[in-house]
């Protein structure tokens, strides 16, 4: 099943068990997300991968779950038009913190923590 | 000091990408009040909105802003900037409408070569804040 989170990208696989949540995700190269950024040299921007981290926490936690923090997160690799995304947001603590982190072909290209929460 | 466009060129971010307008003072050599919307042709707005995190990048756009100005004049042409870390993030919504008028205040607290640190905050319309956070920042190669 494919799911559009933002546009051009694709989750090619997802499951959410007890310990939390991993997709296998694809960027397409026809992403909107990389128009203007930047002009010949095109990049995921960043954020895109908070927006993932929001859709995990509510394939976790039900519709209501929203993103009410990050307390750290760390973008180590750039992402491209046409790239695999492995990326896996544990299940959130009894204080609403959970880790995540997105692999490129092996490489950790961001990690972090996410404070999930009710309504915002 | 009166609001102005941020001049062309000044970034490189363009089209949907573009989230910084304006500038609407800069109070201190370290501090940048900038002006801003989520574009409705952006790839992250879906039904009229987009979600909070997504301000995130406005807040990084102006840092690139206010680090262009600081830098000596007639320097390089506008090279693409790396937003590389996040610390302490706070989301007051879930979700903000695309084209609305937000209001971004990035302060400098630290710069070493081409890696710099901002304490920034995102204000809606009504002036109340909806993100606040910390970036790190590295100006490219």
């Amino acid at each position: 099943m494919a799911t559009p989170v933002f546009d051009g990208l694709t989750i090619v696989e997802e499951a959410a068990d007890a310990a939390g949540w991993h997709a296998r995700l694809r960027v397409e190269a026809t992403s909107r997300a990389f128009t203007g950024h930047f002009e010949g040299q095109p990049i995921l921007p960043g954020v895109a991968f908070l927006v993932i981290v929001r859709h995990a926490l509510r394939a976790m936690g039900g519709p209501a779950t929203v993103l009410q923090g990050l307390p750290s997160v760390r973008f180590r690799q750039a992402v491209r038009p046409g790239d695999i995304l492995e990326m896996s947001a544990a299940r959130p603590d009894a204080e609403g913190l959970g880790r995540f982190e997105v692999k490129v072909g092996g490489a950790l290209a961001v990690t972090g923590v996410a404070r999930a929460g009710g309504d915002a | 000091m009166p609001e102005r466009d941020v001049p062309e060129g000044l970034i490189p971010h363009c089209g949907p990408a573009r989230l910084v307008q304006t500038i609407l003072g800069n109070p201190r050599p370290d501090v940048l009040v900038c002006g801003g919307r989520i574009p409705a042709d952006s790839a992250f707005v879906a039904g009229g909105r987009a979600p909070a995190a997504v301000l995130l990048e406005l807040a990084a756009q102006a840092a690139a802003v206010q680090q262009a100005l600081a830098a000596p004049a007639g320097g390089a042409p506008a090279k693409p900037g790396y937003l590389v870390g996040i610390r302490d993030a706070s989301l007051r919504a879930d979700d903000v409408a695309a084209g609305v008028p937000l209001t971004v205040i990035v302060y400098r607290t630290g710069q070493a070569g081409p890696l710099a640190t901002y304490d920034v905050t995102v204000n809606g319309p009504d002036g109340e804040p909806i993100v606040s956070a910390s970036l790190s920042t590295h100006a490219g190669e």
